[in-house]
């Protein structure tokens, strides 16, 4: 409104100042300048705010607690899952800032994030030895996926990929238009899932089906584990394979 | 979103060429197919195929390309398609597309039975007048769009595209980008430069991030600075509907008060001069009619002058005639207590309240309060736009709000700004006299300003070297310097006066352990300290208000909107640079805001004596002095000879 300089003289002031300022890099979350040696491009304070998972207690759902709903549970399809981080309520909030306010940028973040929870997965005992043979991620409906724009849980399974070249696999598709699994109560869950998921023949064709195949699923947020287990469950039928899950917070 | 592209001709010259085609973008075909037909000199209708990201279809559209003279089109295809290959090569830097996109285009002749599946596209009118009554002088991104048509009752899965394309046909709104690309030469001989900006906000090429669109299948640009208020693509159309006048109840308001009679208003002298010189700015007609720029005009009032009274005046002055005024303050709880008391003011006004949540988000109304935010939605509607504490946290160094404010005004639109504390840029303006301004230099209860004591006092940061202030090291060094009594020598006196204290600090770790100290060296004095991240921060300033804390420690959060009589305050730190001067001003007038109690202290604790609390000081002075010359004091500070008057 109240411009005291030239339009022209202030783009060159600005650019000016983007070459002689050191601290080019701006908090993903909060937009304050971060210093360059944070990796997560992201300012001490934000930086601080996140709930690493540094111990796993729960064996099956990587949780960092003493966990009674893997004990409870009874026929699990899944070998187990890696969270990397506490869903707590800062967590929401970044994730909403992610998923519902659709800001991407925040994707780098997250992937970098998710490496961790990888990482988790692999230094678990029975992974040490063999290889991770292809990512899958749970899909969006139709609708879902014209409301929001993109599948987070695809994002973030492209995005690990690339960093460990490893190939991505749609092996199912969603049939089913389900609601959203975050306002479901705990046995609301396991009833809205079942059967919304169906295998990808054309995907599953291709893959040799002699040896046994490691599969990794990527998804957001793990809360009672019904998904990854249905989704296990689709895939065990039609595959000789051990389903592993990583998820970005537990 | 894609959207198809396509030119129209309907005229031929002398020779039967077809020379004057115009271009547009469609989202769907066969409302324009209907619409151009329709008219009696058989046009032509060339479709580009396949359809094309808006951003990208909307520059095309506004670059232009003329086809040249033509006779026979059927035969003239292939040549056509190479012409515009040619022209889009042209503008390549400008435009890109993707070379999967490049290699299928192609052109298309178009017949009226294309397109028909016999449905009739047009819109019942009744309809149509209610979607244009409600999108009036908005700017709608698409989401937002259909959520009005949804509240106006059209379920219809994908009805929204035709009568997005029949409103845009009859011109009754524009479709813009939310993101656009443009050219522009920053200096003559330096290269031409992409300048991305976002329609709605403003921003440019640094809060635009790329990402790979489901929507239009291509590399998309959206704006990150807006975000929260929905997402502005590259390929999401922006919809500015155009702006009709409101004078649907015009009629009903009785014009109880004309301007001339301000007495009911219980204004004092000095704001009812204020009102007059105000309410003349709003009538002044524009006499230079090329300046399509708004006008502005500033309230400089001290703190606890009254503003929000003034405005009430301005805007029946506004409402009487015919205007649609816009009231915008920076906070929330604001605009909540604002509503009732414009309300019992003005029984006969429809008002509409507008806030992230805001029930009333679409109505219409003469007057509408709303938070600043709230501005991104309109776009050329408002005659008279009211501006409060804009230098308050949002607006204050906020360039998007700023282009919001710009764009909700129509283009003579008149801004009324109300501070007490405008931005340096601006009083620069107002001391070279170009910017009209009214300055009311004294509270309504007609005292004169507290005027701030300054105490050296050591900084904080001195005293805690580390990053947690211990309470006992903040004790060792006010004995150390010895000035440990002067603090609590002024805090006693305030406490035997009756006053409780506002302590203002400048960062949010000190509170705590100045508040253990002061509780050590105060045993049965209510003492809390409240900070931004404090989750009974509301009930706390609820009890300081009324009186069950005496003392309360806090950071620049309550530096404006607290307003508790007999209060004095103490700025801890003022040489902080978290206090610039508008700051120290705003909490300076903290103290000695009522009438029963209008000599509250202020201390500015500091190490060091900086610019800006001299030019607080200075501004404070200068409003007394101005108070004085004018003869808005009471009688008691004009008595003995002048020497007496000590400010």
């Amino acid at each position: 409104m109240f411009e005291d300089k030239p339009h022209f003289i202030q783009t060159q002031l600005r650019f000016l100042r983007s070459i002689f300022s050191n601290n080019l890099n701006t908090c993903l979350i909060c937009k304050e300048t971060a210093p360059t040696y944070q990796t997560l491009s992201l300012c001490n304070t934000c930086a601080s705010m996140i709930p690493w998972i540094s111990k796993v207690i729960c064996p099956i759902c990587g949780r960092f607690e003493v966990c009674y709903d893997c004990v409870r549970k009874s026929n699990t399809y899944y070998e187990y899952s890696r969270s990397a981080v506490e869903y707590n309520e800062t967590m929401r909030e970044w994730l909403a800032l992610y998923k519902y306010r659709g800001n991407e940028r925040l994707e780098s973040l997250f992937i970098k994030m998710f490496d961790y929870a990888f990482q988790l997965l692999l230094m678990s005992t029975s992974l040490k030895n063999y290889p991770i043979h292809c990512f899958t991620y749970i899909p969006l409906s139709e609708q879902r996926l014209q409301e929001r724009g993109f599948n987070q849980a695809e994002r973030f399974a492209r995005g690990l990929s690339r960093l460990h070249q490893i190939p991505v696999i749609e092996l199912i598709k969603r049939v089913r238009h389900t609601e959203k699994q975050s306002v479901g109560s705990w046995s609301n869950r396991f009833s809205n899932i079942q059967g919304a998921f169906v295998i990808n023949e054309k995907e599953v064709k291709r893959i040799n089906k002699k040896r046994v195949m490691r599969i990794v699923v990527i998804d957001d947020v793990y809360t009672t584990g019904s998904t990854l287990n249905e989704y296990a469950k689709v895939i065990t039928a039609h595959l000789p394979a051990k389903v592993y899950g990583v998820t970005w917070a537990r | 979103m894609k959207v198809q592209l396509y030119a129209v001709n309907h005229s031929r010259d002398q020779n039967g060429m077809r020379i004057d085609w115009k271009w547009y973008v469609s989202f769907k075909m066969q409302v324009d197919v209907q619409y151009w037909f329709k008219q009696r000199n058989h046009p032509y209708l060339i479709v580009l195929k396949p359809k094309l990201p808006l951003g990208i279809a909307l520059i095309y559209c506004k670059l232009h390309h003329s086809f040249g003279p033509l006779k026979h089109f059927n035969q003239d295809i292939p040549q056509l398609t190479k012409n515009w290959i040619r022209f889009m090569l042209l503008h390549q830097e400008h435009v890109q597309l993707s070379e999967k996109l490049q290699k299928q285009l192609t052109f298309q002749m178009v017949q009226s039975t294309q397109y028909n599946n016999g449905m009739d596209s047009t819109i019942n009118p009744n309809l149509e007048r209610e979607i244009k009554q409600s999108i009036q002088g908005r700017e709608l991104l698409l989401a937002e769009f259909i959520h009005v048509l949804k509240k106006l009752g059209c379920t219809i899965e994908d009805q929204w595209s035709s009568i997005i394309q029949y409103l845009y046909l009859n011109e009754q709104i524009e479709i813009k980008s939310g993101v656009t690309m443009n050219l522009k030469k920053s200096l003559p001989w330096l290269q031409q430069q992409k300048e991305i900006t976002c329609h709605r906000c403003g921003s440019g090429k640094e809060n635009m991030y790329q990402t790979l669109c489901l929507f239009c299948e291509e590399h998309c640009l959206y704006c990150e600075h807006c975000i929260t208020m929905g997402k502005s693509r590259y390929c999401t159309p922006l919809i500015r509907g155009k702006s009709l006048s409101y004078m649907k109840s015009q009629s009903s308001i009785i014009k109880i008060h004309p301007i001339s009679n301000l007495k009911h208003w219980n204004l004092s002298e000095p704001q009812l001069a204020a009102v007059r010189t105000a309410c003349k700015f709003l009538n002044e007609t524009k006499h230079r009619i090329s300046t399509k720029k708004p006008s502005y005009f500033l309230i400089w009032a001290v703190t606890g002058a009254g503003k929000t009274e003034m405005v009430f005046p301005l805007i029946q002055q506004e409402i009487n005639k015919g205007h649609q005024v816009m009231l915008a303050t920076p906070r929330k709880d604001v605009v909540l207590e604002l509503q009732p008391r414009l309300q019992k003011a003005f029984p006969y006004l429809h008002i509409v309240t507008l806030y992230g949540g805001s029930p009333q988000k679409w109505e219409e109304g003469n007057l509408f309060i709303a938070t600043t935010h709230q501005l991104l939605r309109f776009w050329q509607k408002f005659d008279c736009i009211i501006v409060d504490e804009l230098d308050a946290f949002p607006f204050h160094n906020n360039e998007m709000l700023q282009y919001a404010a710009m764009k909700a005004s129509k283009p003579h639109g008149k801004y009324i700004m109300l501070s007490a504390t405008p931005p340096t840029q601006m009083i620069k303006l107002v001391e070279q006299d170009q910017l009209p301004h009214i300055k009311v230099p004294v509270r309504y209860h007609r005292h004169p300003l507290p005027i701030p004591q300054r105490v050296s006092f050591p900084s904080l940061q001195q005293i805690c070297s580390n990053d947690q202030m211990e309470f006992t090291s903040l004790k060792g060094v006010l004995h150390k310097y010895r000035v440990e009594k002067v603090l609590l020598h002024h805090i006693r006196e305030t406490i035997h006066r009756g006053a409780t204290s506002f302590i203002f600090l400048p960062k949010i770790k000190y509170i705590n352990p100045f508040v253990d100290y002061l509780r050590t060296k105060f045993k049965e004095v209510n003492i809390q300290g409240v900070s931004s991240i404090d989750k009974q921060r509301e009930q706390k300033v609820q009890a300081f208000r009324n009186r069950e804390i005496e003392i309360l420690v806090t950071t620049t959060i309550l530096e404006r909107g607290v307003t508790v009589p007999n209060t004095d305050v103490y700025i801890i730190d003022a040489d902080s640079n978290m206090f610039d001067e508008a700051a120290l001003v705003q909490m300076a007038g903290r103290a000695g805001r009522s009438m029963q109690y209008p000599d509250g202290k202020v201390y500015f604790y500091s190490n060091e004596k900086t610019k800006s609390q001299v030019v607080a000081m200075k501004q404070i002075k200068q409003m007394n002095t101005l108070a004085k010359q004018k003869g808005y004091l009471k009688e008691q500070y004009y008595r003995k000879d002048r020497g007496d008057f000590n400010v």
